[in-house]
């Protein structure tokens, strides 16, 4: 009994400490801009703490009951009931004489009818300022507010809701914005009443653990979130989240109807709010304004205010996309590429690949499939573009959440995978022509005239289609797209177009494309 | 009020004349029944706490299966030291405690019975299962499905029938104050819990969240909370045989807290879509319901004044020492969380999940072994090892 007590205080004391320093520490993440997996990373060891000090109060426990069933045995029940009870009413009887001078007569020895009328009043009244009142004037404003066009869920979408609440999602993932800069900051604009009018029963959460889903409509691609789905390590290796193999048949890319129904339902959230443009006029009011900070907002309009590009949104297309150019200096450009690949190695080797050569655990089941880095030379402009953007159409994410000098890093050690090896000029001036001819007549309404990839189809394209001029594919990769065409893409394979000479002229056409110098003359 | 305790004995005396000088009965096997289930519960949802905790670094440990996932086993930890442990512990030490409060039996051995399997096996038991299956609630502390809602409210009209009419056929107003207690935390539980299982689903989104902050608080706030200070207020003074420090703030603080205590659920939603008139009226009353507890606390321990020695060397006395300071500082520091400036920081974060064991294992556990250890070195037949 008595060990129990002290490996139960000492269990306990760690676990409480552990936790709040742990809740500082994500919290310090979180109010960063630093991406949301730092916070998970930061916390790792804690967790693992916790976990230990779980295990002294397991054994407290388990002692506990051994004590109530080990040592000597109490008298049998003839003696001891009568004995015991008085013994323990002698305890209560003996109350201080200063009390005991207080006399109750007339209205006070009522009193305790009125506290217990008192005490079901303040319960009532606990349901009808805090629930019932409150519950109207928010019923009142999602009726005044609330697009007329918000669709129901359809049957696919509640299946998959209740599935997200059976896994226990909503105990990790919220799905409530708060009127907080740092909120807004990262997931967009606060969530309003009349967004969750569908939610039967509310699934808002208490807990971060993962990011806000609220916001998830038009942020990832279906790829993604399938395979993140099957197993998260597959596309973010440090997640911490659980694998949910029983929604798939065996791998990613076969989902079953469960595992559809859920991501039907995380992809609709936040789809009323963007369709409906409900926050088209308070961003275009504030897009150049710092993000206020909300912290203390009481005012309900307050909480409309959106933010300009929230550090999650892939939807927003930043033209601010500096270009990053990897340092000149030899020695800082190899601790750069040192830097960039552990950079690499810790977000993007579980799709590109450890060496960057598009083969990643997950790339299995994402399509189109990660780019091989290795396997064209890629201009700085469109490195940075990518990093700051993603790609839209795929499953690469912006990363523009990164800081800077690490997306330098990377953008070096991206350049680092590609050898520069033979590149050969064999082509001579009448090969090129003949290429150029034919990527008129092929490629053009994609790629553009000058292979800039803005040819007149290209808009409705995503992923877009590539820009020659900043991108430089190795000849096999050139060769292989033609022959094959790019899954998941509009590229077409035109091996039963095109000869092989033609194709052979055209890989040598697009190589002459590249050079950052020639995108303004061809736009 | 202010003498709720002190005609216990003469009560008592009452009583003799009425029922021919033999003390209330007090049904024994149901109290080691009670216990059992307890730490069986208690074992298992920790183990459940602690496979939970070991995926937060393993995530694919255990995961391969729907029934083994993170999410099932977390509600079945939480509800399973919320029903099965807390409340079999709470029922046990109710049949060691009401006879002697009350001075009158249980209502009802065969009552009894049922009420035990019913809480076992209608709620805990088949709660798990079909939280393991896929069958639950994604609201917090009522994750259980609604049918085993149903039992959970039918246990509760029970223990109304159970625990409180003998102190209803006792004349209530010389009543101690763990009576009040266990009285109020068994009828506001009774009204309170359909609030946060069946509006969330009737009410929908903002709404529906409103009610469910109210239930997140009353589960330790009409439930946990009133429990263990019976348990507290109880075992103090029956181990040191000495009368508690005044009556009188206890009758206060059990009051303040019932007041106070339900209208701090909104503070669980802080900057949320929430009318934000609501969210600030829950802040204040936290603030309050810190300083409730303060007076609470202090009662408790000036009721320990002068009686160290019996504290350090009593191990079940020295858990409930533990327990009503953790109270303390657990309730403190709930206060200082719901305040904006702060909230705005630690929410969703750790510090939270902290806080929740702390009040969960640090006061109600504590105070709930406490009562334990004290009832079992004094019912007959029952081995009980100091070391």
């Amino acid at each position: 009994m008595n060990w129990s007590f002290w490996l139960l205080a000492a269990g306990l004391t760690l676990m409480v400490a552990d936790l709040t320093i742990a809740g500082l520490v994500e919290a310090q993440v979180w109010q960063s801009s630093a991406p949301w997996i730092d916070s998970v990373r930061a916390v790792g060891s804690y967790w693992l703490v916790r976990t230990f000090s779980g295990l002294p109060i397991l054994a407290g426990f388990v002692l506990f009951w051994t004590s109530l069933v080990t040592g000597p045995r109490s008298e049998t029940i003839t003696s001891a009931t009568r004995r015991v009870a008085a013994e323990e009413i002698v305890a209560f009887e003996s109350v201080s004489p200063s009390v005991n001078k207080l006399s109750l007569s007339g209205w006070p020895s009522y009193a305790h009818v009125v506290a217990f009328g008192a005490g079901v009043g303040f319960f009532a009244l606990s349901f009808l300022v805090l629930a019932i009142i409150p519950g109207k004037e928010l019923e009142d404003e999602i009726k005044q507010v609330a697009p007329v066009t918000m669709p129901m869920l359809t049957a696919s979408e509640q299946r998959g809701r209740v599935i997200y609440g059976r896994e226990g999602c909503a105990y990790c993932h919220t799905q409530q914005v708060r009127s907080l800069a740092t909120d807004v900051r990262r997931f967009g604009a606060p969530t309003e009443p009349w967004e969750t009018k569908y939610d039967y029963p509310q699934l808002w959460g208490t807990r971060r653990i993962g990011p806000d889903l609220s916001r998830e409509f038009n942020l990832r691609p279906r790829d993604w979130q399938l395979t993140h789905l099957y197993d998260p390590r597959l596309v973010v290796r440090d997640s911490v989240m659980p694998p949910y193999p029983w929604l798939f048949d065996g791998s990613p890319s076969q989902p079953t109807q469960e595992g559809l129904d859920v991501l039907a339902y995380i992809q609709l959230l936040g789809r009323a709010r963007q369709l409906s443009g409900f926050d088209r006029q308070t961003l275009a009011a504030s897009v150049q304004s710092e993000i206020p900070d909300m912290a203390m907002a009481s005012d309900p309009s307050a909480r409309a205010t959106a933010p300009a590009v929230p550090i999650a949104m892939m939807g927003g297309y930043s033209l601010s996309a500096p270009v990053l150019h990897p340092a000149s200096d030899r020695d800082d450009l190899e601790e750069e590429v040192s830097r960039g690949a552990a950079l690499f190695a810790a977000n993007c080797a579980s799709c590109h690949g450890p060496a960057g050569r598009g083969d990643g655990k997950a790339s299995a089941s994402l399509l189109p499939k990660p780019a091989n880095l290795a396997a064209a030379r890629f201009s700085d402009e469109r490195l940075s573009s990518v990093l700051w953007n993603g790609v839209a159409g795929s499953a690469m994410p912006p990363w523009r959440q990164l800081p800077t000098e690490d997306l330098r890093a990377l953008v070096a050690y991206i350049h680092s995978l590609h050898l520069p090896g033979g590149a050969p000029s064999t082509q001579d001036v009448k090969g090129l022509d003949e290429g150029e001819s034919l990527f008129a007549a092929n490629c053009a309404s994609c790629h553009g005239d000058t292979g800039a990839g803005n040819g007149p189809a290209a808009g409705a394209l995503a992923p877009s289609p590539t820009n020659f001029h900043l991108k430089k594919p190795t000849q096999e990769r050139a060769w292989d797209v033609l022959e094959n065409g790019v899954p998941g893409t509009a590229m077409p394979p035109w091996r039963s177009q095109l000869t092989a000479d033609e194709r052979r002229a055209l890989v040598e056409f697009v190589r002459s494309l590249y050079g950052p110098s020639q995108e303004n003359s061809g736009q | 009020m202010t003498t709720s305790a002190q005609n216990l004995f003469r009560r008592d005396e009452r009583a003799n004349t009425q029922s021919s000088g033999a003390p209330p009965s007090i049904e024994y096997d149901l109290i080691r029944a009670h216990v059992f289930a307890s730490l069986v519960t208690l074992v298992i949802s920790v183990l459940f706490g602690i496979l939970v905790a070991t995926k937060f670094t393993f995530p694919e440990f255990l995961g391969g299966h729907g029934w083994l996932t993170w999410g099932r086993l977390r509600y079945n930890h939480t509800q399973g030291i919320f029903f099965g442990w807390l409340g079999n512990a709470f029922m046990g030490f109710f049949y060691y405690v009401v006879p002697r409060l009350a001075n009158r039996p249980v209502l009802s051995r065969k009552l009894g019975w049922l009420l035990f399997v019913i809480w076992n096996f209608a709620v805990v038991l088949p709660g798990w299962v079909l939280v393991a299956a896929g069958f639950s609630q994604p609201l917090e502390w009522a994750e259980f499905p609604l049918v085993v809602d149903a039992f959970v409210v039918l246990a509760f009209i029970l223990m109304v029938f159970e625990f409180v009419l003998p102190f209803l056929k006792a004349r209530l107003f010389d009543l101690y104050v763990s009576g009040w207690y266990i009285i109020g935390g068994i009828i506001f539980t009774m009204l309170a819990y359909p609030v946060g299982n069946l509006i969330p689903e009737l009410v929908p989104g903002a709404r529906g969240a409103a009610f469910s902050g109210l239930w997140i608080h009353d589960a330790v706030g009409l439930f946990v909370t009133p429990f263990a200070v019976a348990i507290a207020y109880y075992v103090i003074p029956a181990t040191t045989r000495r009368p508690i420090f005044s009556h009188f703030l206890s009758m206060v603080g059990f009051w303040l807290l019932f007041f106070i205590y339900p209208l701090n659920g909104t503070h669980h939603y802080v900057y949320s879509a929430i009318p934000m008139a609501a969210q600030k009226g829950a802040i204040v009353a936290s603030a309050y319901l810190g300083m409730d507890v303060i007076l609470v606390v202090t009662n408790l321990l000036l009721s320990l004044r002068g009686s160290s020695g019996t504290a350090s060397k009593d191990v079940p006395l020295r858990f409930v020492w533990f327990g009503v300071v953790s109270y303390l500082a657990v309730s403190l520091q709930g206060s200082v969380q719901a305040l904006m400036p702060v909230n705005r920081f630690i929410h969703f974060t750790d510090w939270v999940i902290g806080h929740s064991h702390f009040a969960m294992i640090g006061f109600a556990s504590f105070i709930a072994l406490g009562g334990i250890a004290h009832l079992w070195q004094r019912i007959p037949g029952t081995r009980y090892n100091e070391a």
